[in-house]
């Protein structure tokens, strides 16, 4: 909460104004959960499973009256801003890690008054629910981590300074030279002695241990999740599996692979079944980009699948979707120093995030993503990016002169938080999915 | 469950009791037709009941009998190197020499007291590979030397035979396996040069115990032995193979090789990565999480490959069982 009027970057908004836009707020992103949800359920063969993330999906549902009660009993909240900050770490502590990248519309509206439009919107969302103290889960926490990835954190950690006590990590932009990687080790080290602090446990080698086999059981989850939707055809949509993903920001992470690993069973039986949720013949998605948030964010995916002729989105290569839990940590010895060095390492080598370079470019997300067309069988590849996000925007060339080699059809979208783009986003989607639907089919004929 | 750590490890063991103690049961060493078994490994001349010669004992013995004696001997040690380099490459050092286990013993322990290890830096890597390949030149130059009649070292020929022998710390650990304890760590008298030899032993020895259990597999990165099957690993019919487009460059494989092959992490392009240093214990084949990234080969048949199953496996951390494991 801003609490001084003479703060670095926010104003100090009057009482009045605040409690409004609360609750406009409130009622806005249930209306747009409870509508996104009522899209999703209209899939065929919907997995019963589904509930429980439908559950957690809603802001000011069960997981914040639990977090409230966990720090009602003196527990403490550490929030990050982007998927490099070590999760296990903040765990190991005792503490909840909640992920505080903002998918909210309106609040990146109050955000204009801070930075310029042309900044991205998971930016300006997140400063406008700092502002206004809208986000409940951005409320409970007692401190943010923030990785400086791209442009937009490498500022919006100081724009929050003004509410909450933040961490800034150093992230090095070439990842693999020796330097970077220590220098990388001791960024982790100094925010497990500031989460120490915080919490007044000590990071002890077996509450780590705990915590790296916690994460490496949501991995394993997830990529059951993943396997299962290579498979052709399709038993989940590419709408329920992202926000099964999503998820993971704010729930508990155990029970979160507890129920993926349910809903995986139940996919499994409908293999069996033969329940699918789309035909054989649907042309296969994958996302990659900028990240897509819930829930506003949800505005690509439910055009995507909701087009006529209809895609399905197979995979993604989002920091919000797939990438979140797809690494684990691999510890080779169990001794304390080791373990740092695994979660630190997990976090930034494999990271294929365009804010990384190297003499090669980002070749790893080039390989990664190439492999995924071919263990997906995706048809196509949509480029998603949303205004501002300057670091992948500049990567789409490297992709589409490789996808055009390889016979790829590609497509970039740039797109807003808003929905005032929706129509023309839709004629621009149906055009691409019809032409991949034709394609598939005349491939089929030669 | 059957990981590869636990493969090599009974391996070893199995190794390590056939070569050192199938001798109590009666069985000398192997040979066929006066040609005797040489093992690529330190199956050391040291242990009494030995079946089978080590390789670089032989060429040692041959190279000091001269022109004449010794040379016709020569044929059949390195044939058998040869034959086994070529089949198996490394993977003598970690799946079979006793010396290899040892180590492994000490690093068991060191694991199981949860102490973390050292690296060596990339210019003591360098420093390594230096020292290997030294001690290859003079344990053959000094057995040619010896060979040569009426050359300055043939007078030194008692107190130099097997040069190499005298200073290898096998020579001091195989008596105490045996029960031979007194013969550790002796100084010998009979002349300044054994005794300057016996001091230089026990140093490489001491050496080995300090270093062994703290940097990794640090013998066989000195090991002459190790420096000439290394040669043979871009050869050999067992090899390591990586499917670079699969790769994520996680950086497991690099930090959990136990010599430091930087070459298993870092090459994309190349299908086939057998870095001279690799002993092929094949740890970064089962800690890869990536599916086919990497595969143990035996010529282009894929004998085992990583996959996400093995790797949380064979990782030092065990996933956390699920709610349907639990009940």
């Amino acid at each position: 909460m801003i609490t001084k009027a003479d703060a670095k970057y926010l104003p100090l908004l009057p009482s009045e104004e605040k409690e409004e836009l609360q609750k406009a707020f409130k009622a806005s992103v249930q209306k747009t959960v409870a509508e996104n949800i009522e899209k999703m359920r209209k899939v065929p063969n919907r997995a019963r499973a589904m509930e429980y993330f439908d559950q957690v999906s809603d802001f000011f549902g069960m997981r914040e009256k639990e977090i409230h009660e966990f720090k009602v009993q003196g527990g403490k909240v550490v929030g990050f801003a982007c998927m490099l900050a070590p999760v296990e770490l903040i765990m190991a502590a005792g503490a909840i890690p909640i992920r505080i990248d903002s998918g909210f519309y309106t609040p990146s509206k109050i955000g204009d008054r801070v930075v310029p439009v042309e900044v991205c919107p998971v930016i300006r969302s997140m400063i406008g629910l700092t502002m206004a103290d809208l986000y409940p889960y951005l409320e409970m926490c007692d401190a943010i981590i923030s990785p400086n990835s791209c442009d937009g954190k490498t500022k919006v950690c100081e724009i929050l300074g003004d509410a909450f006590p933040v961490w800034e990590m150093n992230v090095p932009k070439v990842k693999d030279t020796p330097e970077a990687k220590a220098y990388w080790l001791h960024q982790v080290k100094d925010v497990k002695s500031k989460l120490e602090k915080l919490t007044g446990k000590k990071i002890t080698r077996k509450a780590m241990r705990t915590a790296i086999a916690k994460t490496l059981k949501a991995t394993a989850a997830s990529r059951r999740l993943q396997d299962l939707r290579k498979g052709s055809p399709a038993v989940i949509s590419g709408r329920d599996a992202m926000l099964v993903e999503q998820m993971t920001f704010f729930d508990d992470i155990g029970r979160w692979a507890d129920k993926t690993n349910l809903l995986c069973d139940e996919l499994e039986a409908k293999v069996r079944e033969k329940a699918y949720v789309a035909p054989q013949e649907t042309p296969r998605i994958l996302l990659t980009g900028s990240p897509m948030i819930w829930p506003d964010c949800w505005k690509i995916p439910n055009l995507i699948e909701e087009s006529k002729p209809a895609g399905l989105i197979v995979a993604d290569e989002l920091c919000s979707g797939d990438r979140v839990f797809f690494d684990p940590v691999g510890v080779d010895e169990g001794s304390a120093g080791d373990m740092l060095k695994a979660i630190a390492e997990r976090y930034v080598l494999p990271c294929t995030c365009p804010c990384f370079t190297s003499e090669k470019g980002n070749q790893d997300r080039i390989d990664k993503l190439q492999t995924m067309v071919k263990d997906y069988k995706a048809n196509g590849v949509i480029y998603h990016v949303i205004r501002g996000c300057h670091l992948y925007a500049m990567e789409y060339m490297r992709l589409k002169r490789l996808c055009d080699r390889e016979n790829i059809p590609i497509y970039y979208l740039d797109t807003e938080y808003s929905r005032e783009d929706s129509g023309q986003m839709k004629t621009r989607i149906e055009a691409f999915i019809e032409m991949l639907s034709t394609k598939t089919q005349t491939d089929d004929l030669y | 469950m059957l990981t590869i750590s636990r493969l090599r490890l009974a391996s070893q063991i199995v190794c390590f009791l056939l070569i050192v103690y199938l001798g109590y049961l009666g069985v000398r060493i192997i040979q066929w037709n006066k040609i005797i078994l040489t093992l690529p490994t330190l199956s050391c001349y040291y242990t009494d009941h030995r079946i089978a010669s080590c390789f670089l004992r032989s060429l040692q013995e041959a190279l000091s009998g001269g022109w004449k004696l010794g040379y016709t001997t020569l044929i059949a040690p390195i044939l058998l190197f040869l034959i086994f380099g070529l089949i198996f490459g490394r993977s003598w050092c970690s799946w079979v020499c006793p010396l290899g286990f040892v180590q492994d013993v000490f690093i068991r322990i060191r694991k199981f007291l949860h102490i973390g290890y050292y690296n060596l830096s990339d210019n003591l890597k360098v420093v390594s590979i230096f020292a290997r390949w030294f001690f290859v030149i003079s344990l053959a130059s000094i057995a040619i030397g010896i060979g040569i009649p009426h050359f300055f070292l043939k007078q030194y020929q008692y107190d130099l035979v097997t040069p190499f022998c005298q200073i290898c710390p096998s020579k001091q650990i195989f008596p105490c396996v045996e029960g031979r304890f007194k013969e550790m760590m002796v100084v010998d008298n009979i002349s300044t040069l054994s005794t300057v030899m016996s001091c230089i032993a026990i140093g490489i020895f001491v050496f080995y115990l300090a270093t062994t259990s703290f940097i990794r597999r640090m013998w066989c990165r000195l090991c002459p032995m190790g420096a000439l099957l290394g040669c043979l690993n871009k050869l050999s019919f067992l090899s390591l193979r990586k499917e670079g487009k699969r790769c994520t460059k996680c950086g497991i494989c690099e930090r959990s090789c136990p010599v430091q092959v930087k070459e298993v992490y870092e090459e994309k392009e190349k299908e086939r990565i057998d870095p001279t240093d690799c002993t092929l214990c094949y740890r970064c084949v089962e800690m890869c999480p990536e599916k086919d990234a990497l595969k143990i080969g035996f010529f282009k048949l894929p004998i085992a490959r990583s996959k996400f199953k093995r790797f949380s496996q064979a990782s030092a951390v065990k996933t956390l069982k699920t709610q349907k494991e639990k009940s």
